[in-house]
This record gives structure tokens, sequence and C-alpha cells, in this order.
């Protein structure tokens, strides 16, 4: 499958450039039909993105929705320096991220809270795992990560599932080159000693 | 042995549901105008008192203040009477 981060081709995206600045120009002024056009055009790519973070089908549907929200109520920051679609998928990065980091916390207070606390969340995620089978690939992808940081989690799932270099990356997170090389790299020895408890190669 | 990158590669070939968010995105907006979203004062702080280090600069500082005050009303008191005897001279002659 071809990673959703990728932009289209040039003479494509110029098209949509064009058009997309007329419906964010149209959507800025209060006209929501202009703006349901841009979640139309968009929301396929962005599910596919936001998959790659959550494969709960009701998790991923709040994810989706929330990029979209969020991408409405920033609307005046987007400049045509980037295109419409570039600039949603960052924003769709960023409520991935923070949906790791959110569920980071949930596992810590997990630990942390009291029995009665952890038996309901045990219930929960009980019911979580009986709902699931569309996705069993990226749920096993998913659990193996379980221990990872939410930083160190993003990286190997932009690196692994989206298939974006080092560069590519940083760009998307704004972050420097080097740092992304040193997440990486950290994200990778800890996901091999990991992995090696569970009879798993790294790379063969 | 299994390798993680047959995981990821069978995973990447995984589909999507089929998802359609445009009027769940439409009811969020119209119950909550733009103008809701943007962040007030209020947010600024709340989003500045979660990170730890702001929460222990402003403790030392507010430490910092409290001791300060009572040395500079002391200093002011000592201050003050010098500037009567001075007064009193200007005033009397004596």
């Amino acid at each position: 499958m071809r990673s959703s981060l990728r932009d289209k081709p040039e003479d494509m995206a110029e098209e949509t450039v064009q058009h997309d600045t007329d419906l964010v120009e149209q959507s800025r002024q209060g006209d929501l039909t202009a703006y349901d056009m841009l979640v139309r055009r968009y929301q396929e790519q962005i599910t596919g993105l936001l998959f790659r973070f959550c494969p709960q089908r009701s998790d991923l549907e709040d994810l989706v929705q929330e990029t979209f929200i969020k991408a409405f109520r920033n609307l005046d920051k987007w400049k045509e320096t980037a295109s419409f679609g570039s600039w949603l998928k960052k924003i769709a990065v960023n409520t991935g991220y923070d949906y790791y980091r959110k569920n980071n916390r949930q596992a810590t207070r997990l630990i942390l809270g009291s029995a009665e606390a952890n038996e309901i969340a045990l219930e929960q995620l009980e019911q979580r795992q009986e709902t699931k089978t569309r996705s069993p690939y990226m749920e096993e992808v998913h659990r193996l990560l379980e221990h990872l940081k939410p930083d160190e989690k993003l990286v190997i799932t932009l690196q692994y599932l989206e298939q974006l270099s080092l560069q590519e990356i940083a760009d998307k997170l704004d972050w420097g080159l080097s740092k992304t090389k040193v997440k990486s790299f950290r994200a990778k020895k800890k996901l091999k000693d990991k992995l090696e408890r569970y009879g798993i190669n790294y790379f063969g | 042995m299994k390798l993680f990158e047959e995981i990821a590669q069978r995973a990447r070939k995984e589909t999507p549901p089929d998802i359609d968010v445009r009027l769940l995105v439409r009811a969020a907006i119209l119950t909550q105008p733009r103008q809701i979203f943007e962040r007030d004062w209020m947010d600024l702080l709340v989003g500045l008192f979660s990170k730890s280090t702001v929460r222990v600069a402003v403790t030392l500082c507010i430490l910092a203040l409290l001791t300060a005050i009572p040395m500079t009303q002391s200093q002011a008191t000592v201050q003050s009477s010098e500037v009567d005897h001075v007064a009193a001279f200007l005033l009397t002659g004596e």
C-alpha cells in the first residue's frame, strides 16, 4: 500500500491546491458546505494515515473527526506555501501522537491506580480485544510497540508502517534530523530487546 | 522465527475501515463555533502550569517575595526614623 503521507504528483497536486484554496477561503467565511467538500476529499487519506496509529474502528473514527475539527478551528493558520493535504496530514500525525500519549498515561494509571480501578480497566481492555479481528497484523504491531514511549512509538509507526525516511519524518514532525535519528535508534534498540523475548527477529 | 519487518509488511497491506465523518464534523462545528475554540488567557495559564518547571519557578518566586518583603519593611522603618530626625532638625533647628 502506498504511503498516505507522501504527496501526490506535481501536476495533480497543483490542480488540487488551486481548488483547495477556494474551498478553504469559503470555509473561513463560515461556508460549511465548502468544508464538507474538503472533508470528503481528504477523509480517506486521513483515515489511512491514522489507521497506522489506531486500528480500532471506534477510536479511529474519533481521531479522524478530531483531525478535521482541529483543522477547521485553525484554518486561519494554513498558508498556501504548503498544500492543504500535507498541512492536514501534519495535524493528523499530531493527533495520532496525542493518542499515543493519552494511552501511555492510561497505562501508567492502570499500574498506579487502585485494584478496583485496575479491574474495570482490564475488563475494558478485554472487551476491546474481543471486538478486534479486522486487522490482526496491525493490532499485533501495536501490541509489540506497547512498551515504547509515545515519541518512540511515533517514529516506528512513521518509519515502518508509513515507510517514511528519517528526513521525511524530521520534516513532518518539525524535529531536527539528528534528533530523529537518535529517537529512531533508541526505539529500535528497545524494540529489538523486547522482540527477542517474544521469539521475533528484528531484521532477520 | 518471525520477522518484525514481515509483520509490519502484512500490517501495511491491511485496509482501514470505511469511515465517513462529515456529519460528525459538521455537528461538532455547529455546536462549537470557531470563536469558542480559540484559546483564552485561562487556557494559556492552564497550559503554562501543566509544565513542572514553570510550577517550580513560580513557587521559588513566591518564596523569594515572601522572604524579601519583611526585610524591606524593617529597612524602611529604620530609614524612616532617620528621616524623622533630619526633618525635625530642618523644621525646628534642634
